[in-house]
């Protein structure tokens, strides 16, 4: 049996922050609800959410999301 | 002179079609200055696209009867489908929601509002095909496609048929594309937001990444496509933990319709509730097995 791993970019890794702040993303709560979760300003929500779509060049949180789970940076 | 009045007939039966739908459609203000569309689909609730949203918890929501604030109570990134719930409004009977689903070339009416008033725009169906998984891990009832020019403020517009029958929500695809989320996929949506409050995230714990089969793999397998999801990690303590997966082990089906890959489980898995029992196709050592896991719900102590 051959299998091989994918030869795909590797995407910027995030933080353990960013990964964080992403799974709930992923859960549809807003960013003063990941605020409060996480015990910061929403400001630092939408800084940190800004760096993920920068990150994993998405260009909507939804995008965001999917491109985390392919790269198993996010859970399912 | 006859068709004069076959112009007057049919410009007089937009018109009262667009009137009739109006009041169900609201306005949404979103960030400072932006506003998109949505409508009414229980008289407390309304549905909205979630990403233009864009994770506010609070907006403010202009329907005919003037302005309230409402709560966004869930927003489905996976289905792009929004659930606002506005205080004791005693609006617009809800939604005729049609039981006949739309064929391409049918004509559509888009309803949407702006501070200005209604906003209505009349097109067709350029596309209309079986249920589909989106790219973001959702599972959309039918491929949806509209032909029609709108600008942005139709975003979440409703979508009615020539019967005045709700059938879809606008929302902007790729290239400028006008897709439809249909009626189906905002009522299992909508249901569950109603029953609970919320819409809870089902999860198994499972970091999954793709392989890529060779071709005589493929092959033996009875793969239709050369990726697999395979397992990376497994959360502890998780319904993937309990149920014996493991890093390595790579996942074929799930409840007996074969899975391509991560986003396609991904849509599978946003259509299960959480406490159902699914049988998951795992494949080990050369071995394929059957084995039960129960959905999880997300918590955000997991994160």
């Amino acid at each position: 049996m051959t299998v091989n791993l994918s030869a795909q970019r590797a995407p910027a890794r995030l933080t353990s922050r960013e990964r964080e702040v992403l799974a709930l993303v992923a859960t549809g709560i807003s960013n003063k609800g990941i605020a409060r979760q996480l015990q910061v300003s929403p400001n630092t929500v939408k800084f940190h959410i800004a760096a993920i779509l920068d990150k994993l060049d998405a260009a909507t949180r939804a995008e965001a999301v999917a491109a985390a789970l392919r790269s198993g940076e996010l859970s399912l | 002179m006859s068709q004069i009045s076959v112009l007057q007939e049919w410009s007089q039966a937009r018109s009262s079609l667009s009137a009739s739908l109006a009041p169900r459609a609201v306005s949404i203000v979103c960030g400072k200055h932006r506003a998109i569309s949505g409508f009414h689909w229980r008289p407390d609730l309304i549905v909205t696209a979630a990403e233009a949203l864009g994770g506010d918890e609070e907006v403010g929501v202009l329907s005919a009867a003037g302005e309230q604030r409402a709560r966004v109570l869930a927003c489905d990134l996976t289905t792009d489908v929004a659930v606002l719930q506005v205080p004791g409004s005693a609006e617009p009977a809800s939604a005729s929601v049609s039981s006949t689903p739309l064929q391409a070339g049918a004509g559509v009416v888009f309803v949407g509002r702006s501070r200005g008033g209604p906003l209505v725009s009349f097109g067709s169906v350029r596309l209309a095909g079986p249920a589909w998984s989106s790219r973001r891990g959702g599972t959309i009832d039918q491929r949806l496609e509209f032909e029609g020019q709108l600008d942005v403020r139709f975003e979440g517009a409703l979508v009615a048929d020539f019967a005045g029958a709700a059938q879809a929500m606008l929302v902007a695809g790729p290239r400028g594309s006008l897709l439809g989320i249909p009626s189906a996929t905002i009522e299992r949506i909508a249901s569950v937001v109603e029953q609970r409050g919320y819409l809870p995230r089902p999860y198994l714990g499972l970091r999954l990444q793709h392989l890529w089969l060779d071709e005589a793999t493929r092959t033996r397998w009875g793969r239709a496509r050369r990726t697999v999801a395979a397992v990376a990690g497994v959360e502890s303590g998780s319904p993937a933990e309990r149920a014996g997966l493991a890093p390595g082990d790579l996942i074929e089906a799930l409840d007996g319709a074969p899975v391509a890959d991560i986003e396609a489980l991904a849509a599978r898995l946003a259509g299960a509730s959480p406490g159902r029992t699914l049988a998951l196709l795992r494949r080990r050592g050369g071995q394929t097995e059957s084995i039960a896991i129960e959905v999880g719900e997300w918590r955000p102590a997991k994160a």
